[in-house]
Order: C-alpha cells, then sequence, then structure tokens
C-alpha cells in the first residue's frame, strides 16, 4: 500500500493540494507493524510513525501504566460492570442504576410519599431490561433503600 | 515552491473511504483482506493504513457464508467478536459507520460495536427481544424510541468534537446528545460485542469505519456510499 506525503506528514483529508504551499508531495510504501500482546490493565501501547526516504512506517511501544493510571482503568471497569448488571433485588430482577435511573427511583417514592399512598398500594417499575414489574408501595421502600445503599459504593 | 492540483481527486470518480481521515476501515467484501481457517476469520486487516487489524479473542466470526447485495459478509453467531487491543484518535469528532443485517438480539446489552477504556462507549441493543438501539457512554447517552430495528441497517455513531454526539439509522438521525467530555484518545475497539465482552448479537457484518472527521457532509457520503454499496 501506498500513501501521499506532503510537507513531509502523511497527507489528511483537510489538505487542499491547490491552495497549498507545497515543498514536498510524494508516494511512499506503508509498512505497517503487527502489534504486539501487551497487558491492557498495566501497559500502553503507543502508536510510532516514522517517515524514511522510501516508506512510512507505524511500529508499536508498550509502555508501562502508571499506578494512577491503573487504579483510573480498573475503577471504571468496575463501575461498567456494575451498571450492566444492575442492582439485584432478589426479587428475580434487577433495577438500572446509572444517575438517571437513581433520579427516577428518587422521584417515584417521593410521589407515592406525598400522595400519601398505603403501604398496600401496586406500583409498577420497569426493571434494568424495560419489563414492567409490580410491587407493592411497602416492598419498593424496602428495595429502595437497599438500591440507594448499593448506588452510593459506585 | 511547487503549486499543483491533485489529479489523483480527479481521476477516482466516486466518493470512496480513502479519501477521508480515518481512524479504521474494515470491509467484509474485499476478501482479500480476510484470513481464515476454514470459514473462520482469524483476522480482518484495516484498510485505513493505520495497522489496527481485528482478530478473535475467542472463535471469529464466518466468512463466505453470506452475503449481502451479492457482497460478502462476516456472520457473527453466538458469542463471536472481533477485537484490537489499542485503536487512537477518539479524542476528537469521529464517526462510526455500520453496515450488515441484525438477524436477533437476545439480551439488551449486546452491541453492534464498542471501545473500552475510561471515558469509552457501546452501540447497545436496549432492549432485550430485539435492537432498539442506545449510545451507551462513561459520557454521555443517546436513547431514542422504543422501535424494533431488526434487519438490514445503516448505524452510524457521531460526535462533532464540540460536545454533541448523535446515533443515525438507515439515513435519519434518532437523536442526540451532550457528551460531557471527550473521549479517550486509545481504546480497545470491539466489533460485535459491548464493552465488557459478555454480549454477542447475531448479525451479517458488511462495513465497518470510523473517521476521524464530523461534518453534515460527510455523514451524507458515508450514507450514500454504504447505502448504494450493500443495497440498504
Amino acid at each position: 500500500m501506498e500513501i501521499e506525503i506532503i510537507n513531509g506528514r502523511r497527507r489528511n483529508s483537510s489538505d487542499n493540494p491547490s491552495s497549498m504551499v507545497i515543498t514536498e508531495w510524494r508516494w511512499v510504501d506503508l509498512v505497517t507493524e503487527s502489534q504486539p500482546i501487551f497487558d491492557v490493565t498495566t501497559q500502553n501501547l503507543q502508536r510510532v510513525e516514522t517517515l524514511s526516504q522510501g516508506a512510512l512506517t507505524i511500529s508499536w511501544s508498550i509502555v508501562a501504566k502508571t499506578q494512577a493510571e491503573q487504579d483510573t482503568y480498573a475503577d471504571a471497569q468496575a463501575k461498567k460492570t456494575a451498571v450492566d448488571t444492575g442492582f439485584d433485588t432478589g426479587l428475580g430482577y434487577s433495577l438500572a442504576v446509572e444517575d438517571h435511573d437513581q433520579n427516577a427511583f428518587s422521584r417515584l417514592i417521593q410521589l407515592m410519599t406525598v400522595s400519601g399512598k398505603p403501604d398496600a398500594y401496586i406500583v409498577p417499575i420497569k426493571d434494568i431490561s424495560g419489563t414492567t414489574h409490580t410491587i407493592t408501595f411497602g416492598d419498593l421502600k424496602t428495595v429502595l433503600i437497599q438500591y440507594g445503599q448499593y448506588c452510593m459504593t459506585l | 515552491m511547487v503549486s499543483v492540483i491533485n489529479p489523483y481527486r480527479f481521476v477516482t470518480g466516486g466518493w470512496d473511504p480513502s479519501d477521508e481521515s480515518l481512524i479504521a476501515w474494515y470491509d467484509a467484501s474485499d476478501t482479500g483482506t480476510i484470513t481464515t481457517s476454514g470459514s473462520e476469520v482469524t483476522q480482518i486487516d484495516d484498510k485505513s493504513g493505520n495497522g489496527y487489524d481485528l482478530t478473535p479473542p475467542g472463535t471469529g466470526p464466518d466468512s463466505g457464508t453470506d452475503t449481502i447485495n451479492g457482497n460478502n459478509v462476516l456472520t457473527f453467531v453466538g458469542a463471536e467478536y472481533l477485537k484490537n487491543d489499542s485503536v487512537s484518535g477518539f479524542n476528537n469528532a469521529f464517526i462510526f459507520a455500520w453496515a450488515g443485517t441484525i438477524d436477533s438480539i437476545s439480551n439488551d446489552l449486546q452491541s453492534l460495536f464498542s471501545t473500552d477504556s475510561v471515558n469509552d462507549f457501546q452501540l447497545k441493543a436496549e432492549n432485550a427481544g430485539y435492537f432498539r438501539g442506545r449510545v451507551h457512554s462513561t459520557v454521555g447517552h443517546v436513547v431514542v424510541s422504543d422501535v424494533d430495528r431488526d434487519g438490514d441497517g445503516i448505524w452510524l455513531v457521531t460526535y462533532d468534537g464540540t460536545g454533541t454526539a448523535s446515533m443515525r439509522y438507515n439515513g435519519t438521525q434518532l437523536g442526540t446528545a451532550s457528551f460531557s467530555a471527550d473521549l479517550d484518545d486509545v481504546q480497545e475497539l470491539l466489533l460485535n460485542t459491548n464493552r465488557a465482552e459478555n454480549a454477542e448479537p447475531n448479525t451479517k457484518v458488511g462495513e465497518f469505519i470510523i473517521f476521524d472527521d464530523y461534518s453534515t457532509q460527510l455523514v451524507s457520503d458515508i450514507e450514500d456510499y454504504l447505502s448504494t454499496k450493500w443495497g440498504i
């Protein structure tokens, strides 16, 4: 595969040769080295482009993540797993735990409370998959207390 | 000083992804870019020239068993997906474009494609029975109407580089959302699975392209190109 080099760098789509001052324009071979295997939890892979007279070579360099980068990555993975899994109600379904989900449940419980619904009142709620279930207001309060405590750990 | 008009643009005819700045480009119709063992794909080359080839961590999809509009496709069944561990270029404007067929969905997390780092995203089903579509990111969400969108489709996820993301389906914008930050520059790139790599839809994938740019003209060019080529 060949690529265009303009003014010492790879051409990109925003270049308009008809209105550019061009000091260099040539075609070179593109040589791409295979990516090495690395551990994404502790390492990053840096892409290196080296332009010689006849070729642009893409190579790779493995660089260790700092401890802070490792911690940030691990925390992010844990949170995404928790978001994907949701909160297990113990009733055979799970509740979504993202911020807007938490706000929706908070609004629901406030509405039920302010409107003075009895504990036996039947409330429809949607699980993480969008399936609707019914639950008594009394049971919902119990579930949402556990739900709130769980969400505070995310 | 040398002043020239680029002759290449005047002889190539119609628009082609290689006319643009690409992050990665996978084209199942170009069977010369696909390596197989039997019919199982062991690698599909990145046609962008950036070297971001995709390989299967487990079982790969099949190639040479199905077509769309006469073109070869990758057939993903069960827990099959493709991956590259380190792709850069996502921390500014981008467009992800996917053309193919969604055959079936059995889990709301099943995703056509995703990236994985800290600030990342997935285009997931959002319904356990069919593909509704949701851009699910750590920096924002594009939520759209709950409609069955299984079947042939051209799906685009765009980010304009200034905070607005959108989801498009068969030439129509389904929704937009604000992203609170850019995505991370370097990500794992995943085709046919979610970020956690545990939810894969049954699909046929014709072409998957990621552009390092965003404009309404580019969106139009991409959709015209994919629609014509794949008959969608």
